[in-house]
């Protein structure tokens, strides 16, 4: 039989314990679909600090409530957990808007899910400790600590602890009765199932040392940190003003009206009348802002046939803004006498 | 008392913390390939604005070199704007504008990098490198790749709002206020 030294032998139980212990917290975790998470960063402080060890289950879109803390990816598949501050839950799946604590903005884009990893539990500074798990040292460390487990498990020991003879080999628990003390050296066919042993440990070693290389590829929960800051400016559009419209009588018959720019940013004019619906002048304000038109008592447009009121209207345009008109009445007076009194403008 | 059988067992299962503690790091892997490895910051996250790149920098502040008070179409105004990263982590910045009303909804956006505001009476220009497209909506996302700032970094930016020439006459006499939030954040 095989003996232990005594601190060794309790180390192995106090190892088997743990050992125990994390299988079953692996399993259980894996069964709920628990997911630990390391924090990154400290936007969720003072809550949840920098390297905080953070284990979160996933829950349906409707049990998600305002204040839970959730993990996410966003679009850029970054892991973000986050504070929920508002929670907006339709057929199923959840609109969230998340904020860290520490943040003092809420993340700029919501998340549509329909199940969010809720933080159930953290624990500060392991993080760090998990971190240390997936590097190399830790991985070779690791593979160190099961190739030796395995070697206590089936290795030689105390140089004097042999496997079973040959014909027991079906057998491998057959009890202290079954063992012999065969001289190792005599006996090759103890050798060979030793040489098979160690093979199966060393390539047990081997496979742990690939699973803990897989550790390498652990990520963290990224809790991102945001900053917002603003500066504002006022805009003011200006109104454009009406130009200035004045009436003068020109001749004996005609009226010369006068546009007048009223220094707004305006660089077109335009001088209409209503009826008859017409533009007399229209095209960019020439510099001093000033346009003079004269209108001729016999120009076709006027085809009343009794004194009539005949308004016209000055406006200012540059794009698509028009200013309001300014006014200016001049009464229309028809030739008389056939045609030995001509037609007339005068302004009103 | 230890037999084989026992000390097998007993290791066997102590390897389970190997697998166990390995399981910490994997199932995070299996959910979350995005990051390969992890570091830890600590430090603050800090943006602030100023009007020279001198600073003050403040949280908050009005533009008064971007604003104008009579605005029609075709006219712009250039304004210079210091952002600044007064945290001790590098960063990366968005901008997006929000202006209300019609005559928000109207204003466009150039972001220039560095240079020159230059304005004359009602048209404004800006010396430096065009960030992103000009010309765009003030009211969206001014600059949405974030731009990095590294620690106690500090970067000028010139600002051209533009009422263009398409302006409807509806707008004439409107008033807006524009704010321009920049969101710092880290890492990403």
């Amino acid at each position: 039989m095989t003996k232990l030294p005594p601190l060794q032998n309790n180390l192995l139980t106090l190892g088997a314990v743990l050992g125990t212990l994390c299988l079953l917290a692996a399993l259980a975790g894996m069964m709920l679909g628990a997911k630990p998470l390391i924090f990154r960063t400290g936007s969720m402080a003072p809550a949840i600090a920098t390297g905080s060890l953070g284990v979160s289950v996933p829950v349906e879109a409707r049990e998600i409530k305002t204040g839970d803390v959730v993990s996410v990816e966003n679009s850029a598949g970054v892991r973000i957990t986050h504070r929920v501050v508002v929670s907006d839950v339709a057929d199923g799946a959840a609109t969230l808007t998340l904020k860290g604590d520490a943040n003092t903005v809420p993340d700029p884009e919501p998340y549509v899910l329909k199940k969010a990893d809720r933080v159930v539990f953290s624990a500060p500074l392991l993080g760090y400790g998990v971190a240390w798990l997936s590097s190399p040292a830790a991985m070779f460390v690791g593979g160190l600590f099961t190739a030796y487990l395995l070697y206590v498990a089936f290795g030689p020991r105390h140089g004097k602890r042999r496997a079973l003879p040959p014909k027991d080999a079906g057998s491998d628990n057959g009890g202290e009765s079954g063992y012999k003390e065969p001289d190792r050296q005599q006996n090759p066919g103890s050798k060979a199932r030793h040489s098979v042993k160690r093979m199966a440990a060393t390539l047990v070693a081997s496979l742990a040392l690939v699973a803990a290389g897989a550790l390498h590829i652990s990520s963290p929960g990224y809790a991102a940190f945001l900053d917002s800051t603003s500066a504002s400016a006022n805009f003011t559009a200006t109104a454009l003003r009406a130009p200035t419209l004045s009436c003068t009588n020109s001749g004996l018959n005609d009226v010369t009206l006068t546009l007048t720019h009223s220094g707004d940013p305006a660089t077109f004019h335009e001088l209409v009348s209503g009826t008859p619906a017409k533009t007399w002048s229209s095209g960019a304000w020439p510099a001093g802002g000033l346009v003079s038109y004269t209108v001729d008592a016999d120009d076709k447009s006027f085809i009343f046939s009794q004194t009539t009121s005949v308004t016209f209207s000055g406006l200012s345009k540059i794009s698509l803004w028009t200013s309001p008109a300014s006014t200016s009445l001049v009464t229309y007076t028809p030739k008389a006498a056939l045609g030995l009194i001509p037609a007339k403008l005068r302004c009103a | 008392m230890a037999t084989d059988r026992s000390i097998r067992i007993r290791a066997l299962l102590a390897a389970g913390m190997v697998f166990g503690l390995g399981a910490v790091g994997t199932l995070a892997a299996w959910t979350d390939e995005s990051t390969a490895t992890a570091t830890f910051s600590a430090g603050t996250l800090d943006l602030k604005l100023g009007t020279a790149p001198e600073g003050p920098f403040t949280d908050s502040m009005a533009l008064t070199s971007l604003d104008m008070a009579s605005m029609y179409p075709g006219a712009s105004k250039a304004g210079m704007i210091s952002v600044s990263n007064s945290g001790t982590v590098p960063l990366a910045y968005a901008l997006a504008g929000t202006a209300s009303g019609d005559l928000g909804a109207a204003l466009t956006v150039s972001v220039f990098a560095g240079g020159a505001a230059t304005n004359n009476a009602s048209t404004g220009s800006c010396s430096g490198t065009l960030l992103g497209t000009a010309d765009l909506p003030l009211a969206e996302a001014l600059i949405s790749s974030g731009r990095s700032l590294p620690a106690a970094g500090t970067e000028s930016l010139c600002l051209l709002v533009k009422l263009p020439a398409t302006a409807a006459n509806s707008l004439q006499g409107a008033t807006t206020t524009a704010t321009f939030t920049f969101t710092g954040s880290m890492g990403s």
